[in-house]
């Protein structure tokens, strides 16, 4: 940090003067040596009034020649035909055979350019009003011939007429003039298209993703935005790179220029507003208004620097995802530290120079990442509850219609049926219901407490029946139609009767609600014996289907408590309501 | 069969232990049936405690055990009630316990559903000379103080018959009481052991060699050094057996 502060700051603080004090150098002259590698003109140009646009370039006395005054916000060089001029010295003629490219850009609308009086290029038409005038292309390069790049002093004149140029900004704003050599533009042309190529293919697929994210998983914002974002960077990208794929004419810089500014103002609200909600920060609303109105300032304040615009966004989106990521930190938010972390990679981006696009793309990259990590963990989370489900049909089954339990049965039915015909039947009937009534629950993960009831009963005839015996349920204060989880009430009834009753042939289970303010109470109890060594060596199975069910229906609201009571023994489950 | 021969015998007292009474006095109903005026008392017991007490109490000849009793781990009675001098025939639905069962020395293993026939199988083993083949004892369940020892049975050189007990001559030297004698054990080893001696089992796999001594009496060596004799009525058979 100590090597990057100092950089840092030293370049924030000189974009901040740059957008005050404007270089005003009026040497008029660039100077190609052998070892140039690229000149690029645009303020050192000089201005005057084509005298005869419609006729061939005439001389133009030096006199009339003024500096171009790029600040000028007035009307000054307004919509006709302009000669712009600069003055290029030729140290070493050796530099000719370099084959020495001349690029123009951003100069609106149509040009021709003389080297020393001579035309060596033309873009577009001139014209003498927007009829005549053709536009040229946005896009626009010529070999400098190489038997006039002799030693010495050459004057370069650009003749432009400008009567397509609408817009507020001028049409020579933005224009420059660039000489190097032809290869090594083709090659800054190629680094720039494929690197812009495999960042917006790689942020694509984000954007579908998430977008699909948003449709599929309840319309969450993060999703939204997060899509809105990729899709704000693979904008950005591509009207970079439109030009390269359609000819499109000089007038498009305007497109071009509002496009990005607005993408950069846009990227950095959603970015921190993404975060905001990533991060489920508190009070929201004040937060993103904040951040609307602070991106706002700064889009207004930088509306006319448009390359300013840029190189500050950067440096403010950098400052607005710390603040909020800090702050995240701070309120010990899920995830905050890895997404700080992000921001240590993408400050690294920003000195690498990848400036603003380099900051979201690594975002972008970064937070895919832990979307995917995420997805992992919830797949994994919702595999367990699926588990979880079936593991409790099973036991549920397994424990109420297991092999072992229905040769218990059939044993039974055939020992009455060689006593007492008529009660077998009856057996198998109770026998027929209750399985019946398993059959209906056993996929369900919640019943109406009348039908749980139904089957505790139903369960306990049977018992009767087995034991000789007589047992009953009560119930207290069941009034209201709702759903419980199924036989929880059942399993508890069946430990209480398996372990309560060993020499008894009479028995009364009671299963009571109390309604309280924060909670529901069932509490089922009963007259018989029990001990707690016997809950823990044998009730393990049937006490962890009832843990099991309950927290697959209230999860981590519930809670199970087993006591003696007055006359015997009961067992609470609590369920938080609020 | 053997109607006669059991009626010779002392006359059968039976304890039925399960946990479904009608299921138990339906047992107890075919259990008349089959053994007819050979029973002396026949008591069921529906709790595991109550059951034991009365073990405590009243000698019985068979018990017939549910082992799931009220949800109880029925190994805990198996171990238990194999340790004493009766014979056990487990009547239960758990089958995937059977094999277990058999190795702790039970001489029957009833699934449930039974029917009579199945009863009455399991009460004429208790005459057999051997156990039905995979259903032998591997454990001896040896009664020490208020706890229960179990033994291999490969652990035991011979067994000798003390009274109404067995003596176990076990392979580090010591010999344990184990409470039931040897005509209860018999239908309960393996086939390869048999009973040379009115008061002696041994493994036929173990026998080194039989010297006669002269004056038609026998004696085996065995391969731990032991010198048992041999009743002169059982050295044909013993030869057979060991196909000499």
């Amino acid at each position: 940090m100590q090597r990057i502060n100092p950089y840092f700051v030293s370049r924030f603080v000189a974009l901040l003067l740059a957008t005050v004090i404007v270089d005003r150098a009026d040497a008029a002259w660039s100077i190609i040596t052998s070892s140039t590698h690229r000149i690029i003109i645009s303020k050192e140009l000089q201005i005057a009034e084509d005298p005869a646009p419609e006729g061939p370039l005439q001389d133009v006395a030096d006199s009339s020649w003024r500096p171009l005054d790029l600040d000028s916000g007035t009307d000054k060089y307004d919509n006709g035909n302009w000669l712009l001029r600069t003055n290029i010295f030729v140290k070493d003629s050796t530099i000719s055979r370099a084959g020495l490219g001349l690029f123009a850009s951003s100069f609106v609308t149509a040009y021709e350019i003389y080297w020393d009086g001579i035309k060596i290029g033309q873009n577009g038409t001139l014209g003498i009003n927007v009829e005549d005038e053709i536009p040229g292309l946005f896009h626009f390069d010529l070999i400098l011939p190489r038997h006039l790049v002799s030693r010495g002093a050459h004057a370069l004149i650009l003749r432009i007429s400008n009567y397509h140029d609408h817009s507020k900004w001028k049409w020579y704003r933005r224009g420059q003039l660039r000489i190097e050599p032809y290869s090594a533009e083709i090659q800054n042309t190629f680094r720039w298209g494929y690197s812009a190529f495999f960042m917006s293919g790689l942020v694509f697929i984000p954007f579908l993703f998430n977008l699909y994210l948003f449709v599929a998983r309840r319309r969450r914002v993060e999703h939204l935005l997060f899509s809105l974002i990729c899709f704000a960077v693979i904008a950005e990208y591509m009207v970079w790179q439109i030009p390269n794929f359609v000819d499109l004419p000089t007038t498009f810089i305007y497109w071009q220029s509002y496009l990005i500014r607005s993408f950069t103002v846009l990227l950095s609200v959603l970015l921190s507003v993404f975060l905001v909600f990533l991060l489920s920060l508190p009070q929201k609303r004040i937060v993103i208004a904040s951040i609307l109105l602070c991106n706002m300032i700064i889009g207004y304040l930088f509306l006319v620097k448009f390359w300013m615009l840029y190189d500050f966004m950067s440096v403010w989106l950098l400052i607005e995802s710390f603040a909020i990521t800090t702050w995240a930190l701070v309120l010990k938010r899920k995830g905050s530290l890895t997404i700080f972390f992000n921001f240590l990679l993408a400050v690294v981006a920003f000195m690498f120079g990848l400036w603003f696009i380099g900051i979201i793309s690594v975002t972008v990259i970064y937070t895919s990442l832990s979307i995917a990590r995420q997805f992992v963990k919830n797949e994994k989370a919702e595999r367990e509850a699926h588990f979880r489900s079936i593991r409790l049909e099973n036991e549920l089954l397994r424990k109420n219609i297991s092999p072992h339990f229905l040769l218990n049965s059939l044993t039974l039915i055939i020992a009455w049926l060689r006593r007492d015909p008529k009660s077998a039947i009856k057996l198998i009937e109770m026998l027929a219901d209750e399985f019946r009534m398993i059959a209906q629950v056993a996929s369900l993960k919640q019943i109406p407490i009348r039908e749980e009831i139904d089957l505790c009963k139903t369960h306990l005839r049977i018992m009767s029946y087995r034991k000789g015996a007589d047992f009953k349920l009560v119930t207290k204060g069941i009034e209201k139609e709702e759903s419980v989880p199924p036989m929880i009430f059942h399993t508890l009834i069946e430990n209480g009767l398996t372990h309560g009753y060993e020499n008894r042939n009479r028995g009364v289970f009671t299963l009571e609600r109390k309604e309280f303010a924060e909670s529901i109470q069932y509490v089922i109890s009963h007259d018989g014996k029990c001990s707690h060594d016997d809950i823990r060596k044998s009730e393990r199975f049937g006490m962890r289907y009832v843990k099991g069910r309950l927290e697959e229906s209230y999860p981590s609201r519930w809670k199970l408590t087993s006591r003696h009571a007055e006359f015997g023994w009961e067992t609470v489950v609590e369920i938080k309501t609020a | 069969m053997g109607d006669r021969r059991r009626n010779q015998d002392r006359m059968m007292r039976i304890l039925i232990v399960e946990d479904d009474r009608p299921i138990a006095e339906d047992i107890q109903l075919l259990v008349k049936q089959i053994l007819k005026r050979e029973i002396s008392s026949i008591h069921i017991e529906t709790t595991l405690d109550n059951a034991l007490a009365y073990l405590n109490e009243k000698p019985i000849d068979v018990l017939l055990l549910d082992l799931n009793l009220n949800a109880r781990d029925g190994f805990q009675i198996l171990k238990q009630v194999v340790s004493k001098s009766f014979h056990t025939i487990v009547i239960s639905a758990n089958m995937n316990r059977a094999i277990e069962a058999y190795e702790y020395g039970v001489l029957d293993f009833v699934p449930k559903p039974y029917n009579i026939e199945r009863l009455e199988t399991a009460f004429r083993r208790l005459e057999s000379t051997h156990a039905a083949d995979g259903h032998a004892m591997k454990y001896l369940s040896v009664k020490k103080g208020f706890k229960i020892q179990v033994f291999p049975l490969d652990d035991v050189r011979y067994f000798k018959s003390v009274n109404i007990y067995a003596e176990l001559y076990l392979k580090d030297g010591h010999t344990e009481i184990y409470d039931k004698p040897l005509k209860q054990l018999v239908p309960l080893l393996p086939s390869n052991y048999y009973r040379i001696h009115k008061s002696y089992i041994v493994d036929t796999d173990t026998i080194k060699e039989i010297q006669a001594l002269g004056g038609g009496q026998y004696r085996v060596v065995l391969k731990s050094g032991d010198c048992l004799p041999v009743s002169r009525k059982n050295i044909k058979a013993l030869r057979k057996l060991m196909d000499l």
